[in-house]
């Protein structure tokens, strides 16, 4: 049976209808938001410290880290690539250098960070050490300034791993900057978390000191 | 019974700080103390630290100059203040209610930083300090930026100061025998631009030229926009 004239004017009508009618809602619904947009609420804004560089795949982040005497300058650039990994690029120059020396280079999950602590160079400006933060793990990683390797060959001293394997009584607590230009002071940890003993690492001899002291 | 109960109660209440003040006859630097209060540079010696031997930095006093001063330049009359925080192990210089300097220090370790308000009564842009004994020795020639603080309960003669620190580069902790250690970068800094007005390589602080108060407090409270809260 077809439809009648009436019932397809009728049909058209409750189209145009509810089309206008979602019409009418959509633009109620934006314009309400386009107000509420330009009209904020008063409430206080929370304060925001100026952000740090974010490292991006296009525009590589920089942090710069002078010596304690100003004469050499640790410099860390940070580079996010899309596959969510990040490099980690560590070069020295002096302050009148324009070109920098690169030292070290490591590319990681963009998971670990690595970091250059306040206390990183050697009071002689001969050595620095870095930090990479894998969760609650923590790695020191004693550099020659120069880029030179160590005695075993090696470009640089894993202060962590070292202590891991020469001491099984306590963990690496905090390494926290330098006694002399060639003792680290490391603090270890009791199971308990208690800061059990202090150390110097000798970067020249690879080896720990125990200390009466305790550094803390 | 009493005397005991009595006693004991003026321990509990006595001021906190007064336990840490030096004795009688104390002196920072127990061998150098303050002999020398004239700037001093021995650029042949080797100096001593904790049983480790110690190339000094090579100073040159004439090359020294009236400083550029970089710091406070926005609001120069506003009077200065340096706030050390020893739980924080952390300097504050403020101009006015505005930062203008922090970072990390060293206090004292064998001996400890007493806590109180002082002024800085003289400056040296170089001297040495030796003291200790056994393995707590040392002998530091060429102590660069040092500025001498006192007050009337710890005198001029305990040679308590803030200066840089070669040697050591463990800043946030505690490092020194009373002394407020700092970088060479930081001290330079400081130096410049505390009170009283550099014009030498060594300046004294006098009644037209006072020295900037140095508040060595047991912990800091910033506060915006205003100068922190010293607890002493």
């Amino acid at each position: 049976m077809l439809p009648t004239l009436r019932s397809q004017f009728s049909f058209k009508l409750f189209t145009v209808l509810a089309v206008a009618l979602g019409i009418g809602i959509a633009a109620a619904f934006f314009f309400y938001n386009l107000h509420h947009i330009k009209a904020p609420t008063k409430q206080s804004m929370p304060y925001l410290p100026s952000p740090t560089p974010t490292p991006s795949a296009a525009q590589p982040a920089e942090k710069s880290w002078p010596s304690p005497d100003g004469h050499n300058i640790l410099i860390m650039h940070t580079q996010l690539s899309s596959n969510h990994t990040v490099t980690y690029v560590f070069a020295v120059k002096t302050p009148d250098q324009t070109t920098e020396q690169v030292i070290f280079r490591k590319t990681v999950p963009s998971t670990v960070t690595m970091t250059i602590p306040f206390n990183s160079w050697s009071p002689d400006d001969k050595h620095f050490f870095i930090q990479e933060h894998d969760g609650d793990r923590i790695r020191t990683l004693v550099f020659n300034a120069s880029g030179a390797a160590f005695k075993d060959g090696q470009i640089f001293e894993d202060i962590t791993d070292f202590f891991s394997k020469k001491n099984s009584k306590y963990t690496l607590g905090e390494v926290t900057g330098w006694a002399s230009p060639i003792y680290v002071v490391v603090n270890a940890r009791a199971a308990d978390g208690s800061l059990a003993s202090s150390f110097w690492f000798d970067i020249s001899r690879q080896t720990f000191i125990p200390l009466a002291t305790k550094f803390e | 019974m009493v005397s005991f109960v009595t006693t004991a109660l003026l321990l509990y209440f006595a001021p906190a700080h007064s336990s840490s003040l030096p004795s009688e006859n104390f002196c920072a630097n127990s061998i150098s103390c303050i002999h020398n209060l004239t700037a001093q540079v021995d650029n042949n010696a080797v100096g001593y630290f904790y049983g480790q031997s110690i190339i000094p930095p090579q100073i040159d006093l004439s090359a020294f100059h009236t400083p550029y001063q970089v710091l406070g330049t926005s609001d120069p009359t506003a009077p200065k203040h340096i706030f050390v925080d020893l739980a924080g192990q952390t300097l504050y210089a403020f101009q006015g209610n505005n930062l203008i300097l922090q970072t990390l220090i060293s206090s004292g370790k064998w001996h400890p930083t007493p806590p109180g308000d002082y002024h800085i009564w003289v400056k040296l842009a170089s001297t040495r300090m030796s003291g200790g004994e056994g393995n707590d020795a040392y002998d530091l020639p060429n102590v660069p930026f040092v500025m001498f603080f006192s007050n009337d309960q710890v005198p001029a003669s305990a040679g308590f100061s803030l200066h840089g620190a070669y040697w050591h580069n463990n800043f946030g902790h505690p490092m020194s025998h009373g002394c407020v250690n700092m970088r060479q970068i930081d001290a330079e800094t400081l130096y410049d631009w505390a009170d009283p007005p550099t014009t030498g390589t060594t300046t004294r602080a006098t009644a037209q030229n006072p020295g900037t108060e140095v508040s060595i407090c047991t912990s800091v409270q910033l506060q915006a926009g205003a100068q922190p809260q010293c607890v002493e």
